[in-house]
């Protein structure tokens, strides 16, 4: 009978230590971790899922090749939130209710982020989210985090890139969905502000099959540039129809014209070369000839088996983003000296706010030795220093750059972060 | 100035209009004899748009390539039904049960598609031509060509309507299609012919909107099949004349909304404007169909 008993107490602990649970310490097994790519990986959206890809997978692979996070490897988990609310949902709670190995999550774009940021607070997982809706500007989600500039300041950003490159008259052309409509309202103010004249205001319906209209209005105007962010379908039409009517007019677009889908679509309608000669794409600033550049686009590189032609994906901003976020959550789990969302979550100021004492360091080996070794760190990674505010915001400058028709990134000028604080007030 | 734009925005519509026509006339003519609502129609139209694109990769002229994709939408809308569709509709599968077959099957094939081709942009190797100014209407020599090949295809079908035994044993089986069979007629080589004609103006169709949209992705044909039901639905669902019109109506109107009014009303136009005309003519301007037609196979 003891020893039945026995055998019973130790079936039920073994039971018990490998039964998954939500907010169970994952460091209890030493199974690999989560990192979540919550995106749209089929529909219209399709591209932005293998765009976070391509900054998770080149970061676990530094991660697991120097020994993983507290004695565990780490795996990219792609879940399709098919960009709508209506199946983001759903998916989310499944993958919250799925098991205790998700430490993390990246993605959560703009088209998402106000239904689906609740479930993942509430479940107490951090998310580094893609959205620049201008409502998390000031949000007090305690696991919302955002290591990319908001739609609103890449507006005035986009107005300063017009007013710097000498333009006084200018046409704002903005697609009608959720992202384009954040960035359009500070895009225009500035202008105004800047004394920038507005020739025409464009609210484009998307993804349709002619613009000609509204291209014969810009035509008839005068204006000597226009200020834009459009998806890739709706850009390719436009620009095309604008080209065809003889008119090659300078453009100021912003992050999204620097996403493989985008070049290819516009390129593809008017041209590789002609889209280089016009196109001054502002961007948050990235120096991409820093060291954790080099690392993140050689670890990309090397990523071939689980990012496919990884190349397209190197100077997009959202994938080192997201590669940042996820090194960034290493680092904090490796500070917390646990892997459990809700204590680690707290460090992630801890390891990049600069300090006196802080070791600034630029590669998640770097960062792990120094924890180690007792430092205090401060990450800055292949995207700029991550200084969040605390409202888990981080933005600084930016900078207008051109991409040479065999892909090359060419800087034009930086526009400040008190230049946009001066703009936008 | 408002004059020329008003103008132009017509002569835009007209040229939105030959994408519509060519679309919503293939909706309606397999609608009008079968009762099907096809909601894969969309994504006949991407994959034979893809068929034209692996061939124009290739070099094959843009033109060449749109008479083989009107085939390959041919071959495939002949192919869902003889598969799939008419098998339902002969174990008693009726209308609602065939839109969710239809719904599923879209769905299928453009996943199937993008799984295929990836998440990515794709452009046709064609230029547009010359810009050619007609007073204030401005067009391209590929504008132009659409428009021909739009004008010459509904001459094309209508002559086949009209003169054909087909095109009236065609028209017959639409009208009603159990005295069609009482009179001989053999429906079941009619509604093939029905499935391979509109599969052929889908495949055309999907090659001249890739053309006019410059860019196309997985999803494109489906984005579209929405504006291309509202035109054959004002029309007159089921009457290929209506269907011709509708387009007509649907493209001037929107391009005049976005020329006068604002961008963003383009398609808000367009649904209004078939709002107002269905509650004034509940079956569209040019209304035939029999309203409690069962399916056909």
């Amino acid at each position: 009978m003891i020893v039945g008993l026995t055998a019973l107490a130790l079936l039920t602990a073994a039971c018990s230590s490998s039964s998954p649970g939500q907010g169970s310490n994952p460091a209890q097994s030493k199974g690999p971790l989560q990192i979540a790519i919550f995106e749209s990986f089929s529909g219209a959206n399709a591209a932005y899922g293998p765009e976070a890809a391509a900054g998770c997978y080149p970061a676990i692979r530094l991660i697991n090749q120097d020994g993983g996070v507290l004695g565990h490897q780490l795996t990219c988990l792609p879940v399709d939130s098919k960009g709508d609310p209506a199946d983001a949902v759903p998916a989310a709670n499944k993958l919250l209710a799925s098991g205790s190995s998700l430490v993390g999550t990246l993605g959560v774009g703009s088209d998402i982020a106000t239904t689906v940021m609740p479930l993942f607070e509430q479940a107490k997982i951090p998310v580094f989210s893609t959205t620049g809706q201008a409502s998390f500007d000031r949000s007090t989600l305690q696991y919302f985090w955002r290591n990319l500039a908001p739609d609103d300041a890449q507006g005035y950003a986009m107005a300063i890139a017009a007013h710097k490159l000498g333009f006084t008259k200018a046409a704002a052309v903005f697609g009608n969905d959720i992202a384009a409509q954040g960035t359009a309202p500070t895009a225009i103010k500035g202008m105004r502000k800047l004394g920038i004249s507005l020739v025409t205001n464009q609210a484009l319906t998307l993804d349709q099959g002619s613009y000609r209209s509204e291209v014969q209005q810009l035509v008839t105007g005068s204006a000597q540039a226009i200020v834009s962010e459009a998806d890739p379908q709706t850009s390719a039409t436009y620009l095309s129809e604008l080209s065809q009517q003889g008119r090659r007019l300078p453009m100021i677009t912003d992050t999204v014209s620097q996403e493989p889908s985008w070049i290819k679509a516009v390129a593809g309608a008017i041209g590789r070369s002609q889209l280089s000669k016009i196109d001054t794409i502002v961007i948050p600033y990235a120096p991409m000839n820093s060291a954790a550049y080099q690392t993140y686009t050689a670890s990309l590189l090397a990523s071939k088996a689980q990012v496919p032609q990884p190349a397209q994906w190197n100077t997009d901003l959202y994938s080192v983003a997201d590669y940042d976020a996820t090194v960034i959550m290493s680092l904090a789990m490796i500070a917390a000296h646990s892997t459990s969302p809700s204590v680690y979550n707290s460090f992630i100021t801890k390891v990049t706010s600069p300090s006196p004492n802080a070791v600034v360091v630029h590669t998640f080996a770097a960062g792990k030795a120094a924890l180690q070794a007792g430092k205090q760190i401060q990450y800055i990674g292949a995207s700029g220093p991550s200084i969040f505010n605390r409202y888990h915001n981080s933005g600084g400058g930016f900078e207008m750059i051109r991409l040479t028709p065999s892909g090359k990134t060419v800087l034009v000028g930086p526009i400040t972060a008190a230049e946009v604080l001066q703009v936008g007030g | 100035m408002k004059g020329d734009l008003l103008v132009s925005a017509i002569g835009f519509g007209i040229v939105t209009a030959s994408v519509l026509a060519v679309g919503a006339v293939g909706f309606t003519l397999q609608f009008s004899v079968t009762n099907i609502l096809n909601l894969a129609f969309g994504s006949v139209m991407t994959i034979a748009g893809f068929t034209a694109y692996a061939l124009n990769a290739r070099g094959v002229n843009i033109w060449l390539c749109l008479l083989v994709a009107g085939l390959a939408g041919g071959v495939l809308s002949v192919a869902l039904n003889a598969m799939l569709f008419a098998p339902l509709v002969r174990r008693g599968t009726k209308l609602f049960g065939m839109v969710i077959i239809t719904i599923s099957v879209a769905l299928i094939l453009d996943h199937l598609v993008q799984a295929i081709v990836g998440p990515s942009f794709f452009s046709y190797r064609v230029s547009a031509g010359r810009t050619m100014h007609l007073g204030a209407m401005v067009f391209t020599t590929t504008e132009l060509i659409t428009i021909g090949i739009a004008v010459v295809a509904m001459l094309a079908l209508h002559v086949a309507l009209k003169f054909t035994r087909f095109g009236k044993a065609m028209r017959a089986v639409a009208t009603d299609p159990l005295l069609a069979r009482a009179c001989g007629i053999r429906t079941h080589r009619v509604v093939n012919l029905a499935w391979f004609l509109s599969g052929v103006l889908a495949g055309m169709a999907g090659v001249i909107l890739f053309i006019d949209t410059a860019t196309f992705s997985a999803t494109t044909g489906t984005e579209f099949l929405v504006i291309i039901i509202a035109a054959a639905v004002l029309g007159g669902v089921g009457h290929a004349y209506g269907a011709m019109l509708g387009a007509l109506v649907v493209g001037i109107v929107s391009e005049i909304a976005a020329a006068l009014i604002n961008p963003s009303l383009k398609e808000i136009a367009a649904f209004v404007l078939l709002v107002l005309v269905l509650l004034v003519r509940p079956r569209g301007i040019l209304a035939e169909v029999a309203a409690n037609k069962e399916v056909v196979a």
